[in-house]
């Protein structure tokens, strides 16, 4: 302990005898101070353990206080036209209360009988909880129906310990309808619970997560309540200290239409692929179909690991949600983009015709039309009508790669859409760069070729194919698909509404799109156009056919389609918008591995089209109950 | 050679005190972390560590005159204001709040030591501006300022606790340096004015526990719950307790927190009144021999930080007694040297330490310059 040297360098500052005198009588009050704030400490433990101690001891030792949680409901879904599509009714649940147990063997074999369980499977549920403190219920059956809560109800005075629960669960009313695009919901896990998204939610709460279930769970989530009760022995509440009602989320009204969504649906009943629509005015979705649907009330029982596997493992692909996350060549859908790149980039007089042998040959190989017997003499028009791939073939050589994959990017390909769900794809313009950096190896001339009629590298998700049909559409503007047109709360105040928002405009003029439209009413409608299968007789609609080559084998060239193993069979697309004067929807739909879009695709498009007229000219709505939770 | 006037001056019972409550704190965490299944039982082990490593660092801080610490005073402060603001953006966040540290395996609470800087940072000003008469408004502004900056960090992290306690040290500093009384009814004036303006700035659940500890009817579920459970548990207690490791209450997890902010209801449930007063009466004594030592020092730096010191840990006690037994809202304060936190103790032990050095160092100072 060094001393010397540096005593020298502190200061000392005394104090003076005046000062002294009033420091000590600062001391003085202060010393009273502290007695009395011990005093009070003195005091109340005095009260609380000796005056009231026998009242604490008794309500310890029956440890009869305890807190009932109710979780607050989630907020309805409801499509356009304020129909309830998901929302939430009360369930039941039985649990149990080991605090109040005697016989913990003897209860479960009764409850077993009761509930017809095991009583090993209820062990089991008592055994996983085993960690929990003692008064808190664990859950042993859940949604049981009214008649076995009416028969546990009847015996509880013989069950000590056994609650009956009440918790909001997730019902929806058109069954599995537009699956994808709500949502499943999962239990909330432990990292959940961390994370600033979920800070109202208990464990054990059901929490979105995907789809719009998740990405506005902040709006649909209710707020939890609970109450403070006393308990006798048998664990039946006395009285009850303080009690806070749940409160409902907020209703998310959807622009989606109910009708246009089941028509949608039930035209591509047993197939795979995905059926999506818009208002080309302003980006409002109508419907939102990935096929096969999933099974969202499965995901609140919770999956086995066996269901589970049996989902990822099914070769139609059930999970993903293919509007945004399949990515497939446009096919002939894309000589839409080419046909605005020749007329922009004036590559070709649109009344210049060419010749369509049937086969185009370029470099030492031949590329051939898919009519075979050639489409004769082919201008613009009738190129785009008939989808004569000579004609096509033709553009892409004289445009380019790097002016097709420009035209592309402007048309929203390669880059997501930003929608708000998530895992969006972003499909793939292919360009010399991204092939030298993919393959190290230059690009072949021959590749724009078939780049041009969507073949090849080309990779678009069914989203942005509706982008594209929108602004060819609209007078070209890329709208922000738009899901949500307000959120409402339960007293009906609307806390948010929903404008729509332009991303970018397409590199093409008025003139020109008019050009193509009238091209594409000429593919539904002229008497040689491949999409006569959507053509209708009160509305003229336009449209675009496609059919994607899986695999380019000549094996599977002249077969029929059935007999072609399914995963090699092609893609049909095919995307339209009606009125062709007034365009006020567009729609996109792919048929994964099932052939010709024109006679496939087609077909599915015209019937979402045909209802939405319908209905527009008899607006009653005609939506029929497809069996929600409760009729199964 | 160690001068023998520092045994003979040295405050043995001081020392006795803060070893029995150490002791006892340990203790009464085995018992709170005795029937709870998993990981917590080792809580009252890791305390042991703490407060090893805060006995070290009391020894450190007894090897060197304490008078240096004024010369100290803007780097400690300095420092404590860096960690505060690192905090802030590297923190670990538990819980909701931002107010961890972490070195590997070791997490720290810069928010504890905060407040022993400030309180140094304070006792420095007040022996370097020397006020006859009372210090005036003017003369505060430093040291509002001295506190405002750590108390505006801690209140982002959130911490109400302990943002709370550093604006009753400086209430507490300034009325025992003296104040004007012109200057002391206008910062009353002041500070009642500004009650509105501090409540709109609390978090939701901050107000929620005010208000259930006002009307405890409205939040059953939270605060208003735990403090209803604390009073069941000590009341339970009756006079003898239900026995070491034998509280039902908290055994049962009937009591939140109850290796931190609760540790006294575990106490008081197992040792009934007679053990909650000999801890009330060993905290007391600690308080009057801390009392002592600012009193007896010979000089104002020592008098100044003794009482800073004094303040802090008889703040901390106040408020979470007054919690643990429903004289208060419920705000999360460590009990000295009862609750487990190795912050907590490595602050209390290092101004324990200071008070030692500054009354052992009481001789040289006899004969003022």
């Amino acid at each position: 302990m060094r001393q010397t040297g540096s005593k020298r360098d502190l200061r000392i500052r005394a104090f003076d005898p005046a000062e002294i005198e009033e420091y000590h009588r600062r001391f003085d009050r202060i010393t009273v101070f502290v007695i009395v704030v011990f005093a009070v400490f003195f005091a109340r433990l005095w009260y609380l353990q000796i005056i009231k101690g026998d009242e604490y001891l008794k309500r310890s030792e029956r440890n009869c206080l305890r807190i009932q949680y109710m979780p607050g409901p989630r907020g309805d879904i409801l499509d356009r036209h304020g129909q309830v599509l998901v929302q939430s009714r009360p369930s039941f649940s039985i649990s149990l209360v080991r605090e109040d147990v005697k016989d913990i063997n003897k209860l479960l074999n009764r409850l077993s009988s009761l509930l017809k369980k095991s009583p090993a499977s209820l062990w089991e549920k008592v055994v996983a909880a085993k960690n929990m403190p003692r008064y808190m219920p664990i859950r042993l059956c859940e949604d049981v129906d009214a008649d076995t809560v009416a028969l546990v109800e009847m015996h509880r005075f013989e069950m000590p310990g056994v609650t009956i629960e009440i918790e909001p669960k997730r019902n929806y009313v058109y069954g599995n309808m537009a699956a994808h695009l709500f949502g499943y919901l999962g239990e909330i896990n432990e990292k959940e619970l961390k994370g600033e998204l979920f800070k109202n939610v208990r464990l054990g709460e059901f929490v979105g997560r995907c789809g719009l279930e998740k990405v506005y769970q902040a709006d649909l989530a209710g707020i939890g309540g609970g109450r403070q009760v006393e308990v006798d022995a048998a664990g039946r509440v006395i009285s009850v200290y303080g009690d806070i009602p749940p409160v409902s989320g907020n209703n998310i009204h959807l622009t989606l239409d109910a009708d246009l969504q089941r028509v949608a649906e039930d035209a591509m009943a047993g197939r795979s692929g995905a059926v999506v629509a818009m208002d080309p005015r302003n980006g409002k979705i109508l419907t939102w179909a990935s096929c096969p649907n999933i099974d969202l009330e499965a995901f609140l029982h919770g999956l086995s690991r066996k269901e589970w596997s049996g989902l990822v493992n099914d070769p139609l692909r059930p999970l993903p949600d293919k509007v945004i996350q399949g990515q497939y060549p446009p096919g002939s859908t894309y000589k839409i983009i080419t046909m605005a790149a020749a007329l922009e980039e004036k590559v070709i007089d649109p009344t210049a015709p060419l010749y369509c042998s049937g086969y185009y040959p370029f470099g030492n190989r031949v590329y051939r039309c898919w009519e075979e017997k050639g489409h004769g003499s082919v201008a613009m028009h009738k190129g785009i009508v008939r989808s004569c791939d000579f004609y096509f073939y033709e553009m892409g050589r004289r445009l380019g790669v790097k002016r097709l994959a420009r035209y592309a990017q402007g048309f929203g390909l390669g880059s997501p859409a930003k929608v708000e769900l998530e895992h969006e794809k972003s499909g793939l313009v292919p360009t010399p760069e991204w092939k030298l950096k993919r393959f190290k190896v230059p690009w072949q001339e021959g590749e724009t070729i078939s780049i041009a009629i969507g073949q090849g590298f080309d990779l678009v998700t069914p989203l942005q194919m509706l982008r594209v049909i929108s602004a060819v559409a609209n007078g070209g503007v890329l709208y922000r698909p738009q899901f949500v047109e307000k959120i409402v709360s339960l007293d009906g105040k609307i806390i948010k509404q929903f404008k729509p928002i332009i991303d970018s405009k397409v590199p093409v003029s008025q003139r020109n799109l008019e050009i193509i439209r009238d091209g594409l009413a000429g593919v539904v409608n002229e008497p040689h156009g491949t999409g006569g299968a959507c053509r209708l007789s009160t509305v003229m609609v336009g449209g675009k056919t496609g059919t994607a080559q899986v695999v380019r084998l000549p094996a599977y060239r002249e077969k029929n389609v059935n007999a072609i193993p399914y995963k090699y069979r092609d893609h049909a697309w095919f995307v339209a918008f009606a009125p062709v004067e007034d365009p006020e929807i567009a729609i996109a739909v792919l048929v994964e591995h099932s052939g010709h879009g024109g006679s496939i695709a087609a077909p599915v498009a015209r019937a979402v089209l045909e209802e939405y007229f319908s209905k527009k000219s008899s607006p009653e709505a005609t939506l029929v109950r497809t069996g929600g939770a409760n009729d199964r | 050679m160690i001068d023998r006037r520092y045994i003979t001056n040295f405050d043995w019972p001081l020392l006795g005190v803060v070893l029995l409550l150490s002791m006892l704190g340990v203790l009464n965490l085995y018992s709170a972390g005795y029937s709870a299944t998993g990981s917590a039982t080792t809580v009252y082990l890791r305390q042991l560590y703490w407060l090893g490593l805060s006995g070290v660092i009391m020894i450190v801080v007894l090897s060197f005159d304490y008078r240096r610490i004024a010369e100290w005073a803007p780097y400690i402060y300095a420092g404590s204001i860096i960690t505060l603001v690192a905090v802030l953006f590297v923190g670990k966040t538990v819980s909701g709040s931002q107010r961890w540290l972490g070195f590997g395996s070791l997490v720290f609470q810069p928010s504890e030591l905060a407040k022993l800087a400030t309180v140094i940072a304070l006792a420095s000003y007040f022996y370097h501006k020397d006020v006859k008469k009372g210090y005036g408004l003017s003369d505060l502004l430093a040291p509002a300022g001295i506190v405002l900056l750590p108390f505006i960090l801690i209140v982002k992290e959130p911490d109400l606790g302990t943002s709370l306690l550093l604006l009753f040290i400086l209430a507490s500093m300034v009325l025992f340096v003296g104040i004007k009384w012109g200057a002391f009814l206008t910062l009353l004036g002041f500070g009642l004015t500004s009650v509105p303006f501090i409540w709109s700035l609390l978090k939701d659940y901050q107000k929620k526990r005010v208000e259930s500890f006002l009307w405890p009817e409205r939040d059953p579920l939270g605060s208003g719950y735990h403090a209803l459970q604390s009073k069941i548990a000590v009341g339970s207690g009756k006079i003898l307790g239900k026995g070491y490791l034998a509280g039902s209450q908290s055994k049962l997890d009937f009591l939140p927190e109850q290796h931190t902010d609760f540790a006294f209801s575990v106490f008081a449930e197992e040792w009934g009144f007679m053990g909650s007063i000999l801890l009330i009466i060993l905290y007391f004594l600690l308080i009057l021999l801390a009392l002592q030592v600012a009193i007896r020092s010979k000089e104002k730096f020592g008098t100044f930080l003794a009482f800073g010191i004094l303040a802090m840990i008889f703040w901390h006690l106040v408020v979470n007694v007054g919690m643990v037994l429903g004289l208060m809202p419920v705000v999360g304060v460590p009990l000295p040297l009862i609750s487990y936190g190795g912050s907590s103790a490595i602050t209390t032990l290092t101004g324990i330490g200071l008070l030692l050095n500054i009354r052992m160092r009481r001789f040289m100072l006899q004969k003022g310059p």
